[in-house]
């Protein structure tokens, strides 16, 4: 015999509450009862979310109010094998740090499922706390502390992947402490896991705060500067009241939100330094990771700046970025960014063949005179016809411009200086100096992505080095990793590691800060060839050369750790 | 993350090129569970009902290019159980291109597998509804309304967990039921 309320009565139910109650109940109840976790009682759900059911409970012994995430029977978003479920437990055990909720427990409850058991946080979301009206100075109080803890974190190389307001918690003192950190997978549109998450709706229920290499799937670009969007999108909502891109829209629409659309101007009323303030949101919300603070430390330390009136770090980029995002916006260079670059250029060139033959030098005292001098002539005459390449008759002795700054373009000018380059007498009887032109030359044409040319250049400073100064000279070292930069740039993965290999062989002997943006491609190579182990032991093999260069905090060394996890 | 006309608008991106990958992914998301749930309730395992709603989700992308969806000319709802009825029976024949129509028309016009769609429909639009309700009701209204008006905890239990007065759980779970009927009426109003 059928239930009363299995029955369907009329086409307007949901007109009566009794009937959607009772809906609500079946559908509730196909949860099933709460779990048996022993050493617990009283146990209540007080929430569901991607992973599982949340309830709170009692503990027997202590009496303690605990709470207790029951996992989902056919596996959380990503699907997380029992081995990796345990070293992830292991982890986040190690945190210990007032603003993260502290894991207490784990294990599987009498029916088999695996639970955790973390401590109560009663308190409210971060976002009813900002809801509340609390004054933009408390709140920047409280999301400096969040930042810290979040930096924490970073520091033992765990990532959160999933900061939204209900991972964060305002405690009954005021204090904000984060749940779940190390415990959240990385939300991925990959097709495997689009299945499982849409099976649980974690996927939507963090798409608003997930950053834009989270959305495109790039699971291998998740690192702390993950975290560091969504502290943005936080801060950005937590002051305008709304997120920084339409969100209300098909799902198509949002992911293109988040990948592509600059955030809206953020509008608000009431604080000193909008501006500044404006400022760190967006660098936070850059789409590109590195425009992003490179730590949650820099970021809560701007904020400190901020409250207390001095002027915030400008956004830092590097040249090559600045350089790449000029060019794109502008095909036609200016004379005065002409000069401008190619002053940079040479200054850049000559202080990279400066620094190496000076550290070449330290190795090798006995020639240490005889290096720096040949050096010195060689930085000379690299600067002497770079200038003579680029400029002639574009300005007069005077330092006038003479021609239309709109009718000269860049391309031109490097390919003025190429030809020279192979035509200039007296360039032939010095091989170095032509081979340090024709990586030169390389970067140019990388810059202007012309990739073919730029193969050429580096191709022709490697043959001069190879023929003048033998297979092994370690000057082979950076024509071969452009090649391997150029071979990457095209998806030819396995040519790319041949060439980078030969480098970082060379570079082996040397300075060991040189041997990090080979390795860095390396991992690059592993990564797009698919090779786990070989991905491993390149991050491996990088993460002590940044530690002893770049120091055991720096943001290389922390997302390399990361990375290892 | 939707809006009202969604509905309409989802079919319709799904019948376009076919390459819109976020449509089939906010279908899957949206029916998953109902398709799943109908087919346990049909006697299916777990693994063959996800077998199934992949299943459901071939078909319509095989018959969906070629259909509009027009709601003034049939409810959707009619025609997502036809298509799922037609994979059960496909997945119990094991013999795809030998399943008798008449079968299926049988199935469709059955009262009890009515009944069934009825009732998975209903707790779908609950379900969406409750996931809609979102943040307009603070927290510890919603807990207070799950273990009162769900989980049938004493009201005067509920109310010193969560540090409320009884009359203040009363409200929640009256604010919240009335919210989530008026948002199952636009639901349904929406799906036409």
């Amino acid at each position: 015999m059928k239930k009363k309320d299995d029955q369907p009565e009329n086409s307007s139910w949901y007109r009566d509450e009794g009937e959607v109650l009772r809906t609500m109940q079946r559908n509730h109840g196909s949860r099933g009862p709460a779990p048996r976790i022993p050493g617990l009682r009283d146990l209540h759900s007080v929430g569901s979310g991607g992973q599982g059911i949340v309830y709170s409970g009692i503990h027997k012994r202590t009496g303690r109010r605990v709470a207790v995430k029951v996992l989902r029977e056919d596996g959380s978003p990503g699907v997380m094998g029992p081995r990796r479920f345990e070293r992830e437990i292991d982890l986040c055990r190690t945190l210990r740090h007032p603003g993260i909720a502290r894991l207490l427990g784990s294990g599987t409850t009498f029916e088999g499922r695996r639970y955790l058991v973390m401590e109560y946080i009663d308190g409210v979301p971060l976002d009813e706390y900002w809801e509340t009206g609390v004054e933009t100075e408390e709140f920047l109080g409280a999301f400096r502390k969040i930042c810290d803890t979040v930096f924490h974190a970073h520091q033992r190389g765990i990532i959160h992947r999933d900061l939204k307001p209900g991972n964060i918690r305002i405690d009954l003192q005021g204090r904000p402490r984060i749940l779940d950190f190390g415990l959240a997978k990385p939300v991925s549109r990959s097709s495997i896991e689009i299945e499982s998450l849409s099976s649980t709706g974690d996927f939507l229920g963090s798409l608003p705060w997930a950053s834009p290499e989270q959305v495109a799937g790039n699971k291998n670009e998740i690192d702390v500067r993950t975290d560091i969007y969504s502290l943005g999108v936080l801060l950005y909502q937590a002051l305008s009241g709304s997120f920084p891109y339409d969100i209300s829209g098909n799902l198509k629409e949002v992911l293109h939100n988040i990948t592509d659309t600059p955030p809206r101007p953020l509008k608000l009323k009431g604080y000193g330094s909008l501006r500044d303030l404006e400022r760190v949101v967006f660098r936070c919300l850059q789409k590109d990771p590195d425009r992003r603070y490179p730590t949650a430390l820099s970021l809560s330390e701007d904020i400190g700046r901020i409250q207390r009136g001095e002027p915030v770090e400008q956004s830092k980029q590097s040249l090559w970025t600045g350089f790449r995002r000029l060019w794109a916006r502008h095909r036609t260079a200016t004379i005065a960014s002409i000069a401008l670059v190619l002053g940079l250029t040479v200054f850049g060139s000559a202080m990279a063949i400066l620094y190496r033959k000076t550290s070449l030098a330290e190795e090798e005292k006995s020639i240490a005179l005889d290096e720096t001098r040949k050096t010195k002539l060689r930085v000379e005459a690299v600067n002497e016809f770079l200038l003579g390449a680029f400029i002639p008759g574009c300005f007069s002795p005077e330092g006038k411009l003479l021609v239309d700054p709109e009718s000269l373009r860049l391309t031109d000018a490097v390919a003025n200086a190429a030809t020279r380059l192979e035509e200039d007498p007296s360039l032939k009887d010095r091989p170095g100096v032509r081979a340090d032109l024709h990586q030169a030359m390389c970067f140019w044409y990388a810059a202007l992505n012309d990739l073919d040319l730029a193969e050429r250049q580096a191709e022709k400073a490697i043959a001069l080095t190879e023929e003048a100064f033998g297979p092994d000279d370690p000057d082979l070292a950076t024509p071969l990793q452009s090649l391997g930069w150029i071979c990457l740039q095209r998806g030819e993965s396995k040519e790319a590691e041949s060439f980078l290999q030969r480098s970082d062989d060379l570079r082996r002997t040397g300075d060991p800060a040189k041997r990090i943006p080979t390795l860095r491609l390396l991992v690059t190579c592993a990564q797009h060839l698919g090779d786990q182990a070989k991905y491993r032991s390149r991050l491996e093999e990088l993460l002590p050369l940044l530690v002893e260069t770049q120091g055991e905090d720096s943001p290389g060394a922390i997302n390399v750790r990361a990375a290892l996890e | 993350m939707q809006t009202q006309s969604t509905h309409v608008s989802l079919l319709h991106r799904l019948t376009g090129s076919g390459q819109d990958s976020t449509a089939w992914f906010e279908f899957h998301n949206r029916y998953g569970e109902l398709l799943r749930s109908f087919c346990r309730r049909r006697g299916l395992q777990s693994q063959d009902s996800d077998d199934l709603v992949q299943d459901v989700l071939l078909s319509l992308s095989r018959s969906l290019p070629g259909f509009r969806y027009d709601p003034s000319r049939g409810r959707f709802r009619s025609y997502l159980k036809t298509i799922v009825l037609r994979a059960i029976s496909r997945k119990s024949c094991q013999k795809p291109e030998e399943v008798p129509l008449e079968q299926i028309e049988k199935l469709v016009a059955d009262p009890e597998t009515d009944q069934q769609w009825e009732v998975e429909w209903r707790t779908y639009h609950v379900r969406r509804a409750l996931s809609r309700l979102g943040k307009e009701f603070r927290e510890r209204d919603r807990t207070a309304f799950v273990q009162y008006a769900l989980e049938g905890q004493s009201v005067e239990r509920t109310a010193k967990g969560l540090s409320m007065s009884v009359d203040q759980v009363y409200q929640a779970k009256s604010r919240i039921l009335k919210r989530i009927g008026r948002l199952i009426e636009e639901q349904i109003e929406e799906e036409g």
